[in-house]
């Protein structure tokens, strides 16, 4: 186990390396650059006719594109993540500040989608073909099909306007001393909409996993046994079921982080994503960088927990 | 060189500073082509015109009304509609100030987000208006955009406007205690020129004598500006301007920064230094409360200001919401003032909480030409072209009237007038004649760089344009592509038209100049198309070195003449500044550029 966690730390490595290898060469390659995107014509006057040129030569981007991915992979390997191009202030700061807003968005979210998910997927399995069976898929595929953008307004359409019963934006009542019970009401609506389009997918594969696994020979042991069906179905079966999700879950980490940018946006939810946006709109490198390490951190740490939580809980599973 | 000094209003629209929430909902949006809240909650207007507001605040915070405040506030007797563009330019559609208000209550305004609260640095009008409130300044601009003094009790300028005498109010004091006195200003001029510090306004004040020698550190002091007492600053400009009071008052006015706090913070330190997300030290009528990041900004009433009355709100909170969500909010009164695009007026007019105002704005909506095409070169094709677009129709649909047609950008202020020329009006026939005498073969298809997203109306209106040139054969490609890339390709003058939002035109004749000068070439200035005209970069000096307003009129005429002859630009119209105002705030008085409005909070209160 643990030669298996070293090796597939290190073969993260190149993959990472490759990852912002690629990122940093698109991102330098768009149209544009932060000079242009900030560059003030007022300012260009005021400060003399190389202003320009000095400017870039001051960010570094007069170099070639390998040499400065190389000097930020300089940078990044002495935990060092730079300034922003834009506000001048300290990229691990800023993203430090909006790290936490995020993090209770999308777990709240993948908590809500668990919650709805399993039950309904199981559901769904024992009563195939129901009534219920068949609402579930209908609403699971809805859910996948609508965009988050779209449920985001309409329930604040239904929820702050005509049934205004919950805010329609923020972490916290403006002006209001801070409190739990307020900032669970502020994170409701964000965080439903968020886990109800993660929950669709999973009650997919819970159901099928749950199907399949109804049919095995030992749940028909179980049954034979004489055991109560709930213990056949939640000692027996569910168990067995889950295994699959478990990796689903992980794997689903990523998506539910990019999932936050849009909702965030529209929820005015201080996070990241709204950070991530603001810095590609003014060509920001060292802060698009820096949360595209993130972010490829977190799918390369996704995928490793998978695999390692599969050995835990299935014990068919060794890795050598 | 301070002909520069209005430029930014333009690139608020047109360069991508931060997160545009609007852009960005657009980028969404546009994927399924349908605006989906704005529909949605057009259908509830229409469905629920009377829709209870819930407030959001469950209870104001109750502030016992201290003795000596006057009594309560009036009920805020708001207009019944919008007004029409030509009455608002009066007081008309000026929301009743209370005769006395109340002491006490909150505001809540929405805002955008800050790159920086330091107003040595801040580019965008928002900003600028909060750190007006927070800090004073020698002079600052009012509603109609005139400058007014602020801190100051006195200011003599000189017969040749050369020299200006500012005299500081006696007694006046930063939130910490400490005297504001001539030094404070002094230190903060010479941050504002050091070229080390990078300031936004080091441009506008290189006119002061030595100011550049200083900024270069070629010089121990600026020599222009001195401090014979505790009270007194003397500027001594290197040429007469007659309109320096709006360089240095522009907006939020160079705001007084505290020595004392910053006196040792290197100027190239300043920028990224704490205070510029925390000013906690100033000199205005309300102070820094707390910013949390993304969400909000607080700002306190300063209850020692000593700079004139005190404000009358407890605190104004100012929200960064997305346009969409910030009309939700509105609605369900959570928001007390917002600035409303056009496509949203109707709905908001139906909230019989909120008021909506509208008044005619100093910028104007235009595409410019690359001067510098052969192919455009002669005016009589782009005389032509202004004849193939039929602007009243286009001001009628798309603008639901809320805009006024100018065909050249001299249009105020009041002394000015606007001058009686040429309308253009739209006539295909003539559009043709015109294009053929000019020698239009209809071989190019014209590139005009364009960035989608900044308002409805914008994205409205481009394709029209194309449509209506092309029925005269003029073919024209809408380039569209986000601010980033249009400010390059503007700048490398890789275009042969640009779409353009913005400017203060209303404020000063003189600010033509900075866009229309041959020395305001992009990328250092706001010229565009690389227009030349020599008589232009003579009537433009000559109009900023004379304070007479009659023989400046003159001046001023003569250049709007050129310009509605050669049509450097082909000018569309002038939109107007249109807001929602909550009728429990009272006091709101809605000013000519839009993101100046919270130019007098100091004055509001709430009632009702």
């Amino acid at each position: 186990m643990g030669t298996y966690l070293l090796r597939r730390l290190a073969i993260s490595v190149p993959v990472l390396l490759g990852i912002t290898l690629v990122v940093y060469v698109v991102i330098s390659l768009a149209p544009g650059d932060p000079v242009d995107a900030m560059i003030n014509p007022e300012m260009a006057a005021s400060m003399g006719p190389g202003y320009i040129e000095m400017k870039r030569e001051e960010l570094g981007l007069n170099q070639p594109i390998l040499v400065r991915y190389v000097l930020w992979l300089k940078e990044v390997a002495q935990g060092n993540l730079g300034f922003s191009f834009m506000d001048r202030q300290s990229i691990a700061g800023k993203i430090g500040e909006r790290l936490w807003p995020t993090l209770r968005l999308m777990l709240s979210a993948q908590v809500i989608a668990l919650c709805i998910a399993v039950p309904v997927g199981v559901m769904s399995a024992l009563k195939q073909y129901s009534l219920l069976d068949y609402g579930a898929t209908i609403l699971g595929f809805a859910a996948i099909s609508v965009p988050s953008f779209f449920l985001s307004l309409a329930g604040i359409y239904l929820f702050s306007l005509k049934i205004p019963i919950l805010p329609a934006a923020g972490m916290v009542t403006v002006g209001q001393e801070p409190s739990l019970a307020d900032a669970l009401w502020h994170l409701v609506l964000p965080a439903v909409v968020l886990g109800l389009a993660e929950a669709a997918p999973l009650i997919r594969y819970t159901r099928s996993s749950m199907l399949e696994v109804i049919r095995q020979d030992y749940v028909r042991v179980a049954r034979a046994k004489g055991l109560r069906e709930r213990t056949v179905i939640y000692q027996h079966a569910l168990r067995n079921a889950l295994i699959p999700l478990v990796t689903v879950v992980a794997l689903g980490l990523p998506r539910l982080l990019g999932g936050t940018v849009i909702v965030e946006a529209i929820f005015a939810w201080p996070g990241m994503g709204t950070l991530a946006i603001t810095a590609v709109r003014g060509r920001d490198y060292p802060v698009i960088m820096a949360i595209n390490l993130i972010s490829a951190v977190t799918i390369l740490l996704s995928n490793l927990l998978a695999d390692l939580i599969y050995a835990v809980i299935d014990p068919r599973i060794k890795y050598s | 060189m301070s002909q520069h000094q209005h430029l930014d209003r333009l690139h608020d629209d047109v360069t991508p500073r931060g997160l545009s929430r609007r852009g960005f909902m657009r980028m969404v949006l546009t994927g399924t082509g349908a605006t989906m809240l704005g529909a949605v909650v057009a259908a509830c207007g229409q469905q629920a015109p009377s829709a209870p507001a819930k407030p959001a605040e469950p209870a104001k915070p109750a502030e016992p009304a201290k003795p000596a405040a006057p009594a309560a506030a009036t009920t805020a007797s708001a207009p019944a509609a919008a007004a029409k563009p030509a009455e608002a330019a009066k007081p008309a559609a000026e929301v009743k100030p209370a005769a006395g208000g109340a002491s006490g209550g909150q505001v809540n305004i929405h805002w955008t987000k800050p790159l920086t609260l330091n107003p040595l640095f801040s580019t965008a009008g928002l900003e600028q208006g909060v750190e007006r409130l927070m800090f004073g300044a020698l002079v600052r601009v009012n509603d109609k955009l005139e400058a007014v003094p602020d801190l100051t009790e006195k200011i003599d300028v000189s017969p040749d406007a050369k020299t200006y005498t500012f005299t500081l109010k006696k007694g006046i004091t930063f939130t910490d205690g400490k005297p504001l006195t001539s030094k404070d200003v002094r230190f903060t001029y010479e941050r504002a020129v050091d070229k080390r510090a990078a300031t936004y306004w080091r441009g506008r004040l290189l006119d002061i004598q030595g100011a550049t020698e200083y900024g270069d550190q070629q010089a121990e002091k600026i020599s222009g500006l001195e401090t014979p007492d505790d009270s007194t600053v003397k500027m001594t400009l290197r040429k007469p301007d007659a309109t320096w009071l709006l360089t240095i008052g522009d907006f939020s006015g160079l705001s007084i920064l505290p020595e004392h706090i910053l006196k040792d913070v290197p100027p190239d330190q300043l920028a990224k230094h704490a205070f510029s997300l925390n000013p906690n030290v100033s000199g205005g009528a309300f102070k820094f409360g707390k910013y949390e990041t993304d969400q909000y900004l607080q700002l306190d009433r300063n209850d020692n200001y000593t700079g004139g009355p005190k404000a009358k709100l407890d605190r104004v909170f100012f929200k960064i919401l997305t346009p969409d969500v910030a009309l939700a909010q509105m609605d369900r009164g959570e928001l007390d003032l917002m600035i409303v695009p056009v496509s949203e007026m109707d709905r908001m007019k139906k909230n019989p909480n909120v008021s909506v105002v509208s008044v005619p704005s100093p910028s104007i909506d235009f595409l410019a030409y690359n001067m510098q095409r052969d192919y455009l070169k002669d005016k009589r094709i782009r005389q032509g072209m202004y004849h193939a677009i039929d602007r009243e129709a286009m001001i009628k649909a798309i603008m639901q009237g809320e805009a006024q047609l100018v065909s050249q950008t001299i249009i105020g202020p009041d002394w000015m007038g606007i001058p009686q020329l040429n309308d253009y009006k739209f006539d295909p026939n003539k559009a043709k004649q015109l294009l053929k005498e000019g020698g239009w073969d209809g071989s190019h298809t014209l590139q005009c760089l364009y960035t989608p997203g900044g308002s409805k109306e914008r994205d409205a209106y481009m394709p029209i344009l194309q449509q209506q040139f092309k029925d005269v054969g003029v073919n024209m490609e809408i380039v569209s592509s986000d601010g980033t890339e249009t400010a390059r390709r503007r700048n490398a003058g890789d275009f042969d038209l640009v779409q353009v939002s913005g400017g203060i035109f209303r404020q000063d004749p003189n600010v033509s100049g900075k866009y229309m000068e041959t020395i305001n070439w992009v990328p250092v200035g706001g010229n565009y198309g690389h227009y030349t005209n020599t008589r232009l970069d003579e009537l433009f000096p000559a109009g900023r070195a004379t304070p007479d307003k009659n023989e400046r009129q003159k001046i001023y005429t003569e250049a709007a003449q050129i310009m509605n002859d050669e049509l450097p630009w082909l000018c569309l119209w002038s939109p107007n500044s249109i807001f929602a105002v909550s009728k429990k705030l009272v006091g709101f008085k809605p000013p000519s550029y839009a993101t100046h409005n919270m130019w007098n909070a100091d004055e509001w209160s709430v009632g009702g």
